[in-house]
């Protein structure tokens, strides 16, 4: 197939004026959304939405795409500089991003993260350009089965967020798992624990969730050590060289996970982006490091959440199948210009088809111009007296609740998880097993119902089928590693303090 | 923290149990339903909860409670936002975001009145124009439909 | 001072005034959210993107399509039309799934006639029967005669415990003389869920309408083995009946969808919608979209559109209870 001929003819189609513009005010737009805590991609596309049915069908698109990038790249600017992330993604990324940002190495996990989104996502849209209709296909052979596996292997990742004490971290993680029951039954819409209260039958939001527990707690924590600023001082604005090949490794492992999983139509990107973490932790030889400011704890996960972002349009234009909300409305933007998804879409409109890819190129490309110059603004964020930043990170978090669903209740939700998370943290009790099985539980739930209705009821289907079986004994084996390293990880702390630690 | 996860899932459970019967009534020949996640769940909460209390020596967090200044920062600042969660579906927002903002720039940041009302006018007019004329975001409004 | 006071009262007076009579002349004001209740991909969401589309041009304002799925409908619809503010900016695309299927099935349903208000009906389809493009079975015959035999083996996906697969598999079932709990039903969150499975090989049938099977069936993954409707639809003159395969008699499902509003609704705003409908089904381009997605357009007015929901909650009724599944 005359692939690189048609593509060409996208670059000529993409780098005309407009066009341009189009990537370019896409990509800043959603990058300001993105920032905000609890808007990220799905509420920026959502937000911005109004502004491209003012265009014509290619630059509609195009502009779209860039907000969609854009707001995936706000999200880990606050991770890294307020330890506030701005959506599920960027969760990992705090983790190791704002010890980085508290050593005053702000920038450099920024740039790290920037050239790793950059790099994941071209990447990706390359594999897009070849591979597309046989990578869908190959999509298609995961069946909940097979989902169910990868949820399970997840949940195996809960053990090594779990610091060091293991009873924690399984504690919270079904205390997640809980909270996310609340709301209507996935099977049969019978309510659960909502004891006839109306606002609990829409369950428990999660970015209200994450807001409360990231965004507000983090403000409360920052009072009680009667924070000035979060850096007194920047040592390094960019990265170096050095940065660059530590990172590198985990930027191409980071890439790989993202993208195969973001291959399969609804795999949440949150959960690609905590197994790639999870993977770098444990191929690293120095695990104890993460969670204190390791550079390959910042560009796995944001690589993993590029690639898994150019990976979700794959199965979009190949069968016409959004693996996420922002690309449902992508989906609809190419229906009612009169496309339909699928093989033939690549036969029949290839014009259209080359332009957007190309743009997609372009727009990774104006991402990493963009960003690099202005981590030098973004940084400057962290030197704002904490008596500003505090109020306007509530004020801002009470709207990005809000905006979810115009529900004061999930603003009210989000207090409670605000003033709980504050409790959890300083207790020691770690958030992110919380949270992975909030987003896992119904997941896994699904997947569960679903496969033993296939099966007739029998849990044999599970072991049956190939690449379920290499899934469930892949997670027996992550979770064995995981329980392995947590002790060697405690161990080697203890020796280096003679005294026992929750890290 | 042990005993609230004992009983979140002695309730998990009992929703589990309620949940049983509608099972299989529902779909007819179901091996799992709605009710089997709340069950595992309960009994997983259960099982942890009592190790916690119990058994499990967990290592020892000391944890000072918050004194002095940052404490009745944070409790003001926690009134504050209470506050703002209450008076926002009478107010409306730009009324609310008004008032709280103020209240919370001289509760965290410590600032005079002039100067918290000044940032607190500034932020609400900054926060008005992004999200209500820019980005046409539905915000909450009061009894006066601002 | 008073002055002041009167003033104050004056303006709160106006501010408190003015929406309510404005409402209809201006409406809409500001972005009108269209909730899907159901994964992006299927019939529902088709229509409601290619309302949006129509509509936020005529109007002006932007109609943003957002994806509630999961309880077989119900967890979207209840949230447009009972947790949302009826001030006409939340809409619902309401299909029988999420009103007359769902009151037919449950003696206490979640969401009442009496919820919401009809703006109109939009879309009319029947069902087809779909297979997986390289299934053994080659009709809609072999394929019934196969069930007969082996019951336990059919793997079949439903949208929700009651929604239009399974009422119709239902009555097939019924028809072909199987008991429908030997088979295995597999509850999805919509219809492009379903086909997905399908293609997958992981499901081996998927009953939903033609505009929903249009985008699987045209890449080849799909095949259509029967449609139920009296004759054969003219988007798929390929695809015999169900009856003429001597298989089912009778066609006593099929697939709607309609604008639905909070009952609390003011008229003026319903009525707003359904003038615009009747316009919108006239108009070529958004015929031709419709046409592009075999979805067959059939315009019906609120009064009436209510009529016909009452007489199919009936007709749901009746075939819940004499089937079998409803509580």
């Amino acid at each position: 197939m005359d692939v690189l001929g048609h593509l060409g003819s996208g670059f000529a189609a993409a780098l005309t004026p407009t066009n341009l513009l189009m990537a370019l005010l896409g990509s800043l737009l959603g990058t300001l959304v993105g920032v905000l805590p609890g808007l990220g991609p799905t509420a920026a596309i959502a937000i911005l939405f109004p502004l491209t049915t003012v265009l014509q069908p290619v630059p509609a698109i195009i502009m779209l795409a860039g907000i969609y990038y854009g707001a995936m790249y706000g999200g880990s600017t606050t991770a890294i500089l307020l330890n506030i992330p701005g959506e599920v993604a960027s969760v990992p990324t705090c983790l190791d991003g704002y010890p980085m940002a508290q050593q005053g190495r702000g920038g450099v996990a920024l740039g790290i993260s920037a050239i790793g989104s950059f790099f994941a996502g071209t990447l990706g849209v390359v594999a897009l350009t070849f591979f597309a209709p046989f990578l869908a296909d190959q999509a298609l052979r995961f069946g909940p089965p097979e989902y169910f596996g990868l949820m399970v292997l997840a949940f195996t990742v809960i053990a090594s967020l779990s610091g060091g004490s293991l009873v924690k971290g399984f504690a919270m993680a079904f205390l997640g798992y809980f909270v996310s029951l609340i709301g209507l039954g996935p099977s049969t819409a019978e309510p659960r624990f909502t004891f006839g209260w109306a606002p609990l039958m829409s369950g428990v939001d999660l970015i209200a969730l994450i807001v409360g527990l990231y965004a507000i707690s983090e403000v409360f924590i920052g009072l009680e050590e009667a924070r000035v600023a979060i850096t007194q001082k920047i040592r390094k604005v960019f990265p170096r060289l050095a940065d660059l090949r530590a990172a590198f490794p985990a930027i191409l492992r980071g890439t790989g996970i993202g993208f195969v999983l973001g291959l399969l139509p609804g795999c949440a990107p949150g959960v690609t982006v905590f197994l790639a973490y999870d993977a770098e932790k444990k191929l690293s030889r120095h695990p104890e490091r993460f969670g204190t400011g390791a550079i390959e704890g910042v560009a796995s996960p944001e690589s993993a959440n590029n690639a898994t972002s150019s990976a979700g349009f794959i199965p979009l234009l190949a069968l016409g199948i959004p693996a996420s909300a922002p690309l449902a409305v992508l989906l609809g933007g190419l229906l009612v210009y009169g496309l339909q998804p699928g093989p033939l879409l690549f036969q029949k409109n290839p014009d259209f088809v080359w332009t957007i890819i190309a743009s997609l190129y372009v727009g990774n490309v104006i991402l990493l111009i963009l960003n690099l110059p202005l981590i030098g603004m973004w940084v400057w964020l962290t030197r704002i007296p904490y008596g500003i930043l505090g109020p306007m990170i509530l004020l801002l978090a009470f709207i990005g609740a809000y905006s979810v669903r115009n529900s004061m209740f999930d603003v009210g939700v989000s207090l409670v998880c605000g003033l709980g998370g504050f409790f959890l943290r300083r207790h020691q009790w770690p958030l992110a097993p919380l949270l992975l099985a909030f987003i896992l539980g119904p997941l896994l739930e699904k997947y569960l119902i679903q496969s033993l209705s296939m099966s007739g009821g029998s849990p044999l289907i599970f072991f049956q089928r190939g690449i379920s079986l290499a899934l469930i004994v892949g997670a027996a084996l992550l979770l064995l590693t995981s329980l392995a390293l947590v002790r060697y990880a405690s161990r080697r702390a203890k020796e280096e303090t003679t005294e026992e630690l929750a890290l | 923290m042990g005993g609230t996860l004992v009983l979140l899932g002695i309730l998990s459970l009992w929703e589990g149990w309620r949940l049983y019967a509608l099972r299989t009534q529902m779909v007819a020949g179901a091996v799992v339903g709605d009710d089997t996640f709340p069950s595992i769940v309960g009994a997983a909460l259960l099982l942890l909860g009592a190790a916690i209390l119990l058994v499990a020596k967990l290592p020892q967090v000391k944890v000072a409670p918050p004194y002095g200044e940052p404490r009745k920062r944070m409790i003001l600042g926690a009134a504050i936002l209470v506050a703002y969660w209450l008076i926002l579906p009478y107010l409306g927002y730009t009324g609310s975001t008004a008032l709280v903002s103020t209240g919370l720039f001289r509760a965290m940041g410590g600032y005079r009145w002039p100067g918290a009302l000044l940032l607190g006018s500034a932020t609400t007019g900054a926060l008005y124009l992004l999200f209500r004329v820019w980005l046409l975001q539905p915000l909450p409004t009061g009894l006066l439909g601002l | 001072m008073t002055w002041i006071r009167v003033a104050h009262v004056l303006v709160a007076a106006c501010l408190l005034l003015s929406p309510l009579g404005a409402e209809a002349q201006d409406y809409p004001t500001k972005p009108i959210e269209l909730v899907v209740p159901f994964v992006p991909g299927g019939g529902t969401d088709l229509t409601a993107r290619l309302v949006a589309d129509y509509m936020g041009k005529k109007w002006g304002q932007p109609i943003l399509v957002v994806n509630k799925p999961g309880g077989g409908g119900i967890i979207g619809a209840r949230a447009a039309l009972k947790d949302s503010r009826p001030d006409g900016y939340t809409a619902l695309i309401d299909i029988h799934t999420t009103s007359s299927m769902h009151i037919g099935a449950w003696k206490t349903p979640q969401l009442t006639l009496a919820d919401r208000k009809y703006a109109a009906r939009i879309v009319r389809d029947p069902m087809v029967f779909a297979v997986k493009v390289d299934a053994p079975w080659k009709s809609f015959k072999e394929l019934s005669d196969w069930v007969k035999a082996n019951p336990g083996q059919l793997i079949w996906s439903s949208v929700g415990p009651s929604g239009p697969s399974r009422y119709t598999a239902f009555d097939w079932f019924t028809q072909i003389g199987v008991d429908p709990g030997k088979t295995r039903m597999v509850i999805t969150e919509g219809a492009a869920d379903s086909f997905t499975k399908l293609a997958g090989g992981h499901v081996m049938l998927a009953i939903h309408s033609v505009a929903e099977a249009h985008a699987l069936t045209k890449a080849g993954k799909i095949r259509l083995l029967a449609v139920l409707s009296p004759s054969r639809v003219k988007y798929l003159p390929d695809v015999p009946t169900a009856e003429e395969q001597g298989v089912m008699k009778g066609a006593r499902v099929q697939w709607w969808a309609s604008m639905a509003f909070p009952s609390a609704t003011p008229d003026p705003v319903v009525k707003k919608w359904e003038s615009a409908i009747a316009e919108m089904v006239k108009d070529p381009a958004f015929l031709a979209g419709a046409e592009r997605i075999n979805m067959n357009i059939d315009f019906l007015n609120a009064a009436d559109m209510r009529a016909f929901v009452e007489k199919e909650v009936q007709g749901y009724t009746d075939m819940a209870a004499k089937i079998g599944i409803r509580r």
